[in-house]
């Protein structure tokens, strides 16, 4: 317990719209350990997002957290002022974005942005600064870095802007990287490059990583653990190996069988019937039950809790009545 | 035997990315293009899907834009169902292009926002002439939006009312109406949830069957193409590196690229199979390397691969384009 | 039956109406409501200026030189006849300034309306054809931009004299004004569509509209043109109390509309003489009410952008 690196509480994110209040994350609650790669996956306006910014305290009004807790090595951050939690930001959890361009200012070479960082966390010279930056950026993979440091961002390919992200989120030594899509603005032979140095990186320097995607494959690739939300609700959390191939929540069920993979036989893609509820109308119950071929009315009156089975924790009723749906 | 709907021989494309004429001679600089399409010859029979797959880059959407008449060619042949499309004047073109139809990639962009949905289906119908009065319209209208799964009521409303989902069944209606053949699929689900990307490739099958279409299917996603797909043809850089069929592809891929891009794909299956990330990135297209295009990342490259441009080689199963391959 | 379904299409719209986020953010804002308001109030005052108006300040019977250069009625010398008082010419100045922002408004909105469709149909045809019309029209735009309101008024005001003489002017004014100011103001709607147009251009609804072969006009007017409007009604609206000061401009430089039939420009303009003879009421009055146009206008041309705009949402 004590290699707990971040406790998310019954986390709550709220939204003040003038057709009333959405509730984007709801009652959302994991822990990551130290050294360890969560998945977080879901549909678009599932809530990935907003929980990681939730976490690192970048929810903008009209959003707010309304509930919930958020720990950082023991200490409670939700709370805290806007200037020190950019203290924290800065020491203690590094980002990673979908877009590599908008992350890093195209105005300053790639070595200015490294060095500054570097420094403003580190009491050393100039050119221990840049040694280090190029360190990073070799480490990342990319070719002739002590020649290619003093380019700008637009003369990196999207591959490479990404690697130097990667190395920009690392500067700090962080304890927490948070990855947003990563890899979804990339091509396909370069996503898997991207994904192998994330997690070969993180764990070289020890950092803990909340991956937010869309796309299991790369949860599949990287992650240890895997939390599935749906409707801004926890669906399922668990080892990714037990999730991918033996999934508990019926909505974890269908949208592994609506991936189509290079070995599977037969015709037709399990789909899931509709679509994800729009967070204003969010049905009473559960937020899968209209979608959910075997909900009961149990299921459509309440939200079902988050019950232990097996390895993962699920939140269906199905599960908690018999144990397991068959 | 093989009934050819859609032939495509030696099929190129070359923007010009020069810069402005005054820029360019005070610069001193030569004009630029860029091969987006290079030579590309195939064929897609009649009932089945061929899938092109390939990159950022490799001019997939490129040449989709080109056999639906969006874009000019710049050199080649474009044969529909036995018809040279340059040939044709253009009452000859008014009726052929009710023959084929294209769904597009981004179902937020692709209906026009200031429209009511069954305006939008309506508007091939009248286009063509379709259905000879408004009743009859309306009714094909519904028709189509049930076709699709959609219920008739929602013609009246607007395209922001809808899900991503529902707007790419409203996409597909709209292509359906004119009673196409050939659909051309320019990566119709890669802007959808995975679980709405399984809805509407399964609809797409549906509909292949009920109505005998045709598709030429556009995608970077080697799993959906294995799912779609008869044959796939795979690009690499403006050129086709090769065709086979479907489960031969995946079964025993033959250009190098190929088989770099079946091990990079993620295993979901848990197998334990192991995912080898592919080596470097797709050069600029601007100025691609000699020789072989793909011979700076190739693990099997040798000193021909640099200088010399492989060939076409077609065998019972399939064609490639590498030395390498061919020897092996 | 058919009056049902229309009635429900009516009811339908309001409703939309009602729902819409422009509906929503203009209920949020006072200061939008009480600028609608001022400008509502305006333009019915100056629609309606032949009933409301206490006296008709054209008719020159009942012009007295006796009650010329009157102060406003609360004051000592003032004739309760005359609310805010009578210009040189014993014209009331509250009809004057009534008929006067009539005229004012007119020119505003025809010059508008003509620099809008002049701009819109370039812009259109610019972005959508691209190439060699697009660089003509846009260089012609870039020669146009280098030129003020003022010097076109004064040019074309100076040909139109010259060819009809002096007799036809006030006849002519109204619609040289209108041409030189739409003239002036034409290339902001032409760029604005233009660049718009470059955009919805490549959306995929408009390929798939040249996919079946509609015609390239048809593609414009029915699938570009209504996706390119929304900037448009804001350079509109913001353009309209540029108009209306342009105008005022041009009449105070005696280019524009001729003292006979005063817009608000001539009367700032003739009342200005006045001015420091102490007659302030003459300009002031009519320059309060121009202030409080364009003002007000303004304020709804930038909520309307702030609206539209859907980052600021």
């Amino acid at each position: 317990m004590s290699d707990t690196l971040l406790g998310v509480k019954d986390l709550v994110v709220e939204f003040s719209t003038r057709r009333g209040i959405l509730t984007a994350v709801d009652k959302v609650s994991f822990d990551l350990e130290r050294g360890e790669v969560l998945g977080l996956v879901g549909e678009s306006g599932a809530g990935k997002s907003i929980t990681g910014s939730a976490i690192v305290g970048l929810i903008d009004p009209p959003g707010r957290i309304a509930a919930g807790t958020v720990h950082l090595a023991g200490q409670r951050i939700d709370n805290l002022p806007t200037e020190k939690m950019r203290h924290i930001r800065g020491d203690k959890i590094g980002m990673v974005f979908q877009d590599p361009l908008s992350s890093l200012n195209p105005l300053y070479s790639v070595a200015e942005q490294l060095v500054e960082t570097i420094l403003t966390h580190k009491d050393i010279s100039k050119k221990q600064a840049r040694d280090r930056a190029i360190e990073l950026l070799d480490e990342v993979g990319i070719p002739a870095a002590d020649l290619r440091i003093d380019d700008y961002p637009h003369q990196f390919s999207g591959g490479m802007r990404q690697r130097v992200v990667i190395a920009l989120a690392l500067c700090a030594d962080p304890e927490l990287i948070i990855a947003d899509e990563p890899t979804t603005a990339l091509d396909v032979s370069v996503q898997s490059q991207i994904v192998s140095v994330l997690k070969r990186m993180c764990s070289e320097h020890g950092a803990s990583v909340i991956l937010i995607t869309h796309d299991m494959g790369v949860i599949a690739e990287a992650a240890d653990r895997v939390a599935v939300l749906y409707s801004g609700r926890m669906a399922e959390i668990g080892p990714v190996r037990d999730v991918i191939k033996h999934p508990q929540h019926p909505y974890t069920k269908g949208l592994m069988g609506s991936i189509p993979t290079i070995t599977q036989k037969g015709d037709r893609l399990t789909q899931i019937p509709g679509s994800m509820p729009r967070l204003t109308d969010r049905p009473p119950g559960c937020a899968f039950a209209p979608r959910c071929e075997m909900a009961t009315s149990a299921c459509h009156q309440s939200h079902p809790s988050e019950e232990n089975v097996g390895t993962a924790r699920v939140a269906c009723h199905l599960i908690t009545k018999m144990g397991a749906v068959a | 035997m093989k009934d050819v709907l859609v032939n495509v021989e030696n099929l190129t494309r070359i923007f010009d990315v020069s810069k402005p004429w005054l820029n360019r001679v005070i610069e001193r600089e030569e004009k630029k293009t860029l091969r987006a399409v290079n030579d590309v010859s195939l064929e897609i029979r009649r009932g089945e899907t061929f899938a092109l797959v390939g990159e950022s880059g490799s001019g997939k959407s490129t040449i989709a834009k080109m056999i639906v008449g969006l874009l000019g060619l710049s050199q080649g042949k474009i044969d529909f169902d036995g018809i040279d499309l340059s040939q044709l004047d253009g009452a000859e073109m008014r009726a052929l292009r009710q023959r084929y139809q294209m769904i597009f990639q981004d179902p937020f962009a692709s209906l026009n926002p200031r429209w009511r949905v069954n305006k939008i289906i309506a508007e091939p119908l009248r286009q063509f002439d379709m259905e000879s009065s408004e009743s009859d319209r309306n009714r094909r209208v519904e028709e189509l939006l049930e076709l699709v799964g959609m219920s008739a009521k929602d013609g009246v409303k607007f395209p922001h009312e809808f899900s991503g989902g529902q707007r790419q069944r409203i996409a597909i209606a709209r292509a359906l109406s004119s009673n196409p053949e050939f659909i051309v699929c320019d990566e119709p689900t890669s802007a959808l949830d995975v679980s709405v990307q399984a809805q509407i490739l399964n609809l797409m099958r549906d509909l292949q069957d009920e109505l005998g279409l045709t598709y030429l299917f556009i995608s970077h996603d080697l799993s959906v193409v294995r799912h779609m797909a008869n044959r796939i043809g795979v690009l690499y850089l403006g050129r086709l590196v090769e065709v086979a069929d479907g489960k031969e592809l995946f079964r025993n891929p033959r250009h190098p690229y190929t088989k770099m891009l079946l091990n990079a794909i993620p295993d979901l299956d848990m197998t334990g199979r192991k995912v080898a990330p592919p080596d470097g990135e797709i050069p600029n297209p601007i100025n691609p390397p000699s020789g072989c295009t793909f011979h700076p990342r190739c693990p099997i490259a040798t000193e021909q691969c640099k200088r010399e441009i492989p060939t076409i080689r077609n065998s019972d199963s399939g064609s490639v384009v590498c030395f390498e391959a061919v020897r092996a | 039956m058919s009056m049902n379904k229309e009635t429900d299409e009516k009811m339908s719209v309001i409703a939309r109406v009602l729902d819409s986020d422009i509906w929503y953010s203009f209920t949020r804002s006072k200061v939008t409501m009480v600028a609608a308001l001022v400008t509502f109030l305006i333009f019915a005052s100056a629609l309606f200026a032949p009933i409301i108006s206490p006296h008709d300040p054209f008719d020159l019977a009942s012009l007295s030189l006796m009650d010329s250069l009157l102060p406003p009625a609360w004051n000592a010398e003032g004739d309760p006849n005359y609310l805010l008082g009578t210009d040189d010419q014993g014209r009331d100045v509250l009809s004057t300034i009534l008929y006067g922002s009539r005229i004012s408004l007119a020119v505003g909105l025809v010059s508008v309306a003509f620099a809008a469709v002049l701009g819109i149909t370039l812009g259109l045809v610019a972005g959508y054809m691209g190439g060699r019309v697009d660089a003509i029209i846009m260089r012609v735009a870039d020669v146009q931009l280098s030129f003020p309101a003022i010097l076109i008024a004064l040019l074309i005001d100076g040909t139109v004299n010259a060819l009809v003489g002096g007799m036809d002017r006030e006849r002519s004014a109204f619609t040289v004004l209108v041409i030189s100011i739409g003239l002036s103001f034409w290339v902001q709607y032409a760029r604005t569509v233009r660049s718009s147009t470059l955009v919805e251009r490549n959306k995929e609804y408009v390929q798939a509209a040249r996919l079946i072969g509609l015609h390239p006009f048809l593609i414009m007017l029915r699938h570009v043109l209504p996706n390119v409007m929304g900037p448009v009604l804001v350079i509109a609206t913001i353009n309209l109390a540029l108009a209306v000061i342009t105008e005022a401009t041009l009449s105070f430089l005696g280019v524009g509309i001729p003292g006979t039939q005063p817009s608000l420009g001539t009367m700032i303009r003739t009342g200005n003489d006045f001015l420091f003879s102490g007659e302030w009421w003459i300009t002031f009055f009519p320059g309060a009410m121009l202030a409080a146009l364009v003002l007000a206008v303004n304020l709804l041309g930038d909520w309307l952008r702030d609206a539209l705009n859907p980052k600021l949402r």
